[in-house]
C-alpha cells in the first residue's frame, strides 16, 4: 500500500481521538490554573494555583481523597481473591463452557455503570433481597445498613469492575503452556507449590494488569458510588462530577480531575514497576 | 480426572463469584415483577404492571429513542472509522503504527470522568454542550478504542496470501477490498459493532456530563431521576428489558462471533 | 521461435534495507519450458517470484513478457497465474467460485465461465466437490483447486511457490508427477519455486540454483549434476550432496590434505594431470555413490569409517578423511572391509575440483552425461 493511502485510510480515526480526546486532557492542566469570578460562572484566566490550594487545604476533599484511595485499593484486592479462581477455572477446566462464562463476565461490562446499580440497591437495600432473606430466617430483625456506607459502595465497584481483573488474568494464564504445571508435579512439587512457585509468578503481569486497571476505575468511579453511596459515601470522582455539573465550578472540577489524573499515573507507574519486576522474575 | 476435594471446593468458589458477579442483574430482572411501588423482599405481588407502565410512558419512550439512535450512528462512524484505520495500520505497516494505536486506544486505559469534565468546558465554550453533535462526537470516542481492538486483531489474522491471490487473479484494489476482505472481516465488524452499541447506549460515565434537556438519554435520565427521586420502578422494568436486549446480544454474539475471543 | 525469449528477465534487484536479496537477476525462460528455482530458504527466489507475480516491485531492472514489457504492470494485470504455498483458497467461497473467481474479474460469465471451471477441475482431476468448501478438502484436494483457480484464467505464465511443501511424502512423488504432466497437457509456461532438489530435477526442463540472491547455475538436471559450475552447487545438487574435500597441490604428482598428509593419487587424479597449477587450494567434489572403500593401499585416501547407515537398498558409510567428514554410499550388498581403517577410492574419471577461495570450477569434467 502507498504510504499516502495508509495516511488517508489512519487519518480520520487518529484526527478524532487527537481531537476529542487527546486535546481535552491537555485543556485540563490549563483550566485547573483558571478560577471562576467570585459569585459568577465568567472564567479568570489569570494563572493561579488557588484551586490546588483549596483542595489541599480543606479536610473534606482530604477526607474524600482518603475514602477514595483505600476503598479502591480493597476493591482491588477483592477483584483479585474473586478473579484468581475463577480466571483459572475458566482456562483450564471451563472445556466447552468457556465461551459462555467469559459471555457472562463481560456482561456487566457492556451493561455500562447504571443497569448493574440499580440491581444492586435492590439487592442491598433495607427491604432488598439480602435483608428480605435474612429476615425470612430470622437471623436479623432489623435491616442491616448496607447502603450509604462504605461496604455497599465497595460490593458495587468489585461487582462493576471484576471484569476488568479477569480478562487479563484469562489472558495471562492462557500464555502459561500446561507443560510447566505438569513439569513441576513430575518434579514431585505439591499442588498448592506448583500454584505459588510455577503459576502465580507467570501470573503477575496479568495481576499487575488488571490490578491497574481495577484501581483506575475504582478511583474514578462516580455513578456507583453516588448511587450506592446515597450521598453518605463522598468519592472524589463525584465531587469532580458534582462541582463540573452541578456547581459549574469547572476550573475546581479541573484540578480535582488533575489530581485523579496524578494518582493514576503513580499507580500506573507502580503497576509497570511490577510488572517488569515480574518478567525479570519469570 | 478425578474429582478431589479441592477441586470441589473450587467448583464452588467459581459458582459463587459468578453468582455475585451477575446478582444484581438478575436482582434488576426479578425485581421488575414486583407489583408494590417499591419493591421489598419478599415481594407481596407480582405483576407486569411496570411493563405496561414502560411502554405507556411517552417520556422514557422519547429517552429510549435518543439513546438508540445515538447508538446507532455512533456505532457505524466508529466501526467505520476504526476499520479503515486498522486496515491501514496492519496492511500498510506505518512507521508511525505503534503511536496511532496508541492514540487509538488510550480511552481504554485513561479514565474517562477526567475527560468528562474537560470536554464539558471546552462543550460549552464551543457551545455544542447538549447537542446531538457533541453526544454523538463523545460517543464515537467511546466506542473508536473498543472497535479498533477487535478490528486491528481481525485485520491482523487476515491471511494477506488471500488479498494477494485475488490479485493475481485479476482483481482491483477496490475489488480484492470488496469480495476478499471485507467478508472475511465481516465477523469482527459485526462483533465490535455489537459491542459499541451496547457501550454506547448504556453509557451512563460521560453521557451524564454532556447531555441536554432535549438530548437526554435513557441511562442519564435515570441516573439524574434517581438522585433527586430515588428509583421509578418503571425504569425498574426497562432496565430488566435494556439487560435482556444486552445478554441476547451477547449470547448471539457469542454463539456466531465468538465474541469473547475479540475482547 | 523468436529470437528473444518468451520471458526475459533482466538485472532484476530488490533490497530489504541494507540486505541485497536480489543483487541483479537474469533468468530466461523459453515457451512451454518448466523452469525450478532451487535454493535453500532465504537465497531470493520467493522474491523473485512475487516479483514475476506483481506482487513486489523491483527496484531495477526489466521484466518482458511474449514482447511486452510488465515491469511497472500491478499483479492484476499481469494475467500470470500464481499457486501459493499455503494454497490461500478463498475460505468464504465454495471450490467452484473459488476457479471461477478469475473470470469474474475478466467479466467471463454464464455457459463460459461454468464450462471453463470445469476445464479447469478436470485438468486437475477434480469434478466431485465443486459445492464443497474449501477447507472441507484434504490438502492434496485443496492444492488442485489452488491450480486449478491458476489455470482457469489461462495464464500466460504458471508461477508455483513451493507447491509440494504441504503435501506428505508419498503424495508428493505423486503430485510431483502431476504436475509435469499438466504442464505438458495445458501447453503452460511454469515456473516452480523448491528448496527440494528432488521435485526440481526430477519435474524441470531446467533448474536455476539460487544463493545468496544470485543465480548460480542455470542449467538441465543432467549438467547440474554432471558438470556443476560451482562447488556450491556440487555441495548442493545429489542426495546426499557431493563430498567437499579440501586439499592444495603439492607438486604435480601429489596433493596435502587438510591435516598436512600427503596423498599421491593414481596418475589421473595428480594436480598434474588435473591441470591445475602446483600450489594453490581447492576443493575436490566426490560423489557419494561413486565412491568405494577397499584395504588401506597407497594410492588410495587413508580413511576412517565413523559410522555406518543402513538406508534399506544401500548404506552410508560415514568416514573420516584427514579430519574432514565424508559419506559414501555403498549398496547393500557390498561387504565393509573388516577393519575401520581403510582406503577410500576415488574413481579415476571424475574429480571435479574447485578453487578454495572463490569455489568457481577448476576444471571441468568432461563427462556430463552420468545417471543421476
Amino acid at each position: 500500500m502507498k504510504p499516502l493511502n495508509t495516511f488517508l485510510l489512519i487519518a480520520p480515526a487518529a484526527l478524532l481521538m487527537l481531537g476529542v480526546f487527546l486535546v481535552p486532557f491537555l485543556l485540563l492542566a490549563v483550566l485547573s490554573l483558571w478560577t471562576l469570578k467570585p459569585g459568577t460562572l465568567s472564567l479568570d484566566t489569570s494563572l493561579t494555583l488557588a484551586n490546588y490550594a483549596r483542595l489541599f487545604g480543606d479536610t473534606y476533599y482530604l477526607g474524600s481523597l482518603w475514602t477514595t484511595l483505600w476503598m479502591s485499593a480493597v476493591t482491588t484486592l477483592a477483584c483479585l481473591i474473586l478473579g484468581l479462581p475463577l480466571a483459572q477455572w475458566i482456562v483450564r477446566r471451563a472445556g466447552r463452557a468457556r465461551g459462555l462464562l467469559i459471555g457472562l463476565v463481560i456482561i456487566p461490562m457492556v451493561c455500562g455503570a447504571l443497569l448493574p446499580t440499580l440491581g444492586l440497591v435492590n439487592l442491598l437495600g433495607p427491604l432488598g433481597v439480602v435483608n428480605g432473606a435474612l429476615k425470612s430466617f430470622g437471623l436479623i430483625t432489623s435491616s442491616l445498613p448496607l447502603l450509604g456506607r462504605p461496604i455497599g459502595v465497595i460490593v458495587g465497584l468489585v461487582q462493576a469492575f471484576l471484569p476488568l481483573m479477569v480478562l487479563p488474568l484469562i489472558t495471562s494464564v492462557e500464555r502459561i503452556p500446561l507443560d510447566y504445571e505438569q513439569a513441576a508435579m513430575s518434579l514431585g512439587a505439591r499442588r498448592v507449590t506448583v500454584w505459588r512457585r510455577v503459576l502465580l509468578p507467570l501470573m503477575l503481569p496479568g495481576i499487575a494488569a488488571g490490578g491497574l486497571l481495577v484501581f483506575c476505575a475504582s478511583l474514578t468511579a462516580f455513578v456507583t458510588p453516588q448511587i450506592l453511596g446515597q450521598g453518605k459515601v463522598v468519592t472524589f470522582a463525584s465531587l469532580a462530577f458534582q462541582q463540573a455539573s452541578r456547581v459549574l465550578d469547572w476550573p475546581f472540577a479541573s484540578a480535582l480531575a488533575m489530581v485523579m489524573l496524578a494518582l493514576l499515573l503513580v499507580v500506573a507507574g507502580l503497576g509497570a514497576a511490577v510488572a517488569r519486576f515480574a518478567r525479570r522474575q519469570a | 480426572m478425578k474429582a478431589r476435594p479441592a477441586d470441589l471446593a473450587w467448583l464452588i468458589t467459581v459458582i459463587l463469584v459468578l453468582a455475585f458477579l451477575l446478582a444484581p442483574i438478575a436482582v434488576l430482572v426479578f425485581s421488575a415483577f414486583d407489583a408494590g411501588n417499591i419493591f421489598r423482599f419478599p415481594p407481596r405481588a407480582y405483576s407486569l404492571r411496570w411493563f405496561e407502565a414502560a411502554f405507556a410512558s411517552a417520556e422514557y419512550r422519547r429517552s429510549l429513542w435518543v439513546s438508540t439512535v445515538l447508538a446507532f450512528v455512533s456505532t457505524i462512524a466508529a466501526v467505520t472509522l476504526a476499520s479503515l484505520a486498522a486496515y491501514g495500520l496492519v496492511r500498510g505497516r506505518p512507521v508511525y503504527r505503534r503511536a496511532v494505536e496508541v492514540l487509538l486506544l488510550a480511552p481504554l486505559t485513561l479514565p474517562l470522568v477526567v475527560w468528562a469534565i474537560a470536554l464539558l468546558s471546552i462543550y460549552a465554550s464551543i457551545g455544542i454542550n447538549g447537542t446531538p453533535l457533541g453526544l454523538i462526537l463523545a460517543h464515537i470516542t467511546i466506542t473508536l478504542p473498543l472497535a479498533a481492538r477487535i478490528m486491528i486483531a481481525t485485520i491482523s489474522q487476515i491471511d494477506p496470501t488471500y488479498e494477494e491471490a485475488a490479485e493475481s487473479l485479476g482483481a482491483t484494489p477496490a475489488r480484492v477490498f470488496l469480495r476478499v476482505t471485507l467478508p472475511l472481516a465481516m465477523p469482527g465488524i459485526f462483533a465490535s459493532s455489537a459491542i459499541a452499541f451496547l457501550v454506547s447506549f448504556n453509557d451512563v460515565v460521560v453521557s451524564t456530563f454532556i447531555a441536554g434537556a432535549s438530548w437526554l438519554t435513557f441511562p442519564v435520565r435515570v441516573f439524574s431521576q434517581l438522585r433527586s427521586e430515588g428509583i421509578d420502578p418503571t425504569t425498574i422494568a426497562i432496565g430488566a428489558m435494556i439487560v435482556f436486549a444486552t445478554l441476547l446480544v451477547v449470547a448471539i454474539g457469542e454463539r456466531l462471533l465468538k465474541l469473547s475471543r475479540r475482547l | 521461435m523468436a529470437a528473444t525469449p518468451y520471458l526475459s528477465v533482466h538485472a532484476i534487484q530488490k533490497h530489504y534495507g541494507p540486505v541485497a536479496a536480489l543483487p541483479g537477476v537474469d533468468l530466461d525462460v523459453e515457451r512451454g519450458a518448466f523452469v525450478a528455482l532451487l535454493g535453500p530458504s532465504g537465497c531470493g527466489k520467493s522474491t523473485l517470484l512475487r516479483i514475476l507475480a506483481g506482487l513486489l516491485d523491483a527496484e531495477g531492472g526489466a521484466i518482458r513478457l511474449d514482447g511486452q514489457d510488465i515491469t511497472g504492470l500491478p499483479a492484476w494485470r499481469r494475467d500470470i497465474g500464481l499457486v501459493f504455498q499455503n494454497y490461500a483458497l478463498f475460505p468464504h467461497m465454495s471450490v467452484r467460485e473459488n476457479v471461477r473467481f478469475g473470470l469474474d474479474m475478466r467479466r467471463i460469465t454464464g455457459a463460459e465461465a461454468e464450462a471453463r471451471v470445469d476445464e479447469a477441475l478436470a485438468l486437475v482431476g477434480l469434478d466431485k466437490h465443486l459445492s464443497r468448501r474449501p477447507s472441507e478438502l484434504s490438502g492434496g484436494q485443496q492444492q488442485r483447486v489452488a491450480i486449478a483457480r491458476a489455470v482457469a484464467i489461462r495464464p500466460r505464465l504458471l508461477l508455483l511457490d513451493e507447491p509440494l511443501s504441504n503435501l506428505d511424502a508419498v503424495l508428493r512423488t505423486k503430485v510431483r508427477l502431476e504436475l509435469r504432466e499438466l504442464h505438458d497437457r495445458a501447453g503452460l509456461t511454469t515456473i516452480m519455486v523448491t528448496h527440494d532438489q528432488a521435485e526440481a530435477l526430477s519435474t524441470a526442463d531446467r533448474v536455476a540454483v539460487m544463493q545468496a540472491g544470485r543465480i548460480l547455475q542455470y542449467d538441465t538436471p543432467q549438467a547440474l549434476y554432471g558438470a556443476p559450475a560451482t562447488a556450491f552447487v556440487a555441495g548442493f545438487i545429489g542426495s546426499p550432496a557431493a563430498n567437499l574435500l579440501p586439499l592444495s597441490a603439492a607438486g604435480p604428482d601429489a596433493w596435502l590434505l587438510a591435516d598436512g598428509s600427503r596423498w599421491t593419487p593414481p596418475a589421473t587424479l595428480a594436480p598434474g594431470s588435473a591441470g591445475v597449477a602446483d600450489r594453490g587450494d581447492y576443493l575436490m567434489a566426490l560423489r557419494p555413490e561413486l565412491l568405494s572403500l577397499g584395504e588401506r593401499s597407497p594410492d588410495g585416501l587413508p580413511a576412517t569409517i565413523k559410522a555406518v547407515e543402513f538406508m534399506g537398498g544401500d548404506r552410508l558409510v560415514h568416514v573420516d578423511v584427514a579430519g574432514c567428514a565424508l559419506t559414501a554410499r555403498l549398496s547393500a550388498v557390498d561387504r565393509l572391509p573388516d577393519s575401520r581403517e581403510v582406503s577410500l577410492r576415488v574413481p579415476e574419471q571424475l574429480p571435479l575440483l574447485f578453487e578454495a577461495g572463490s569455489g568457481a570450477a577448476a576444471r571441468r569434467s568432461r563427462v556430463t552425461n552420468n545417471k543421476i
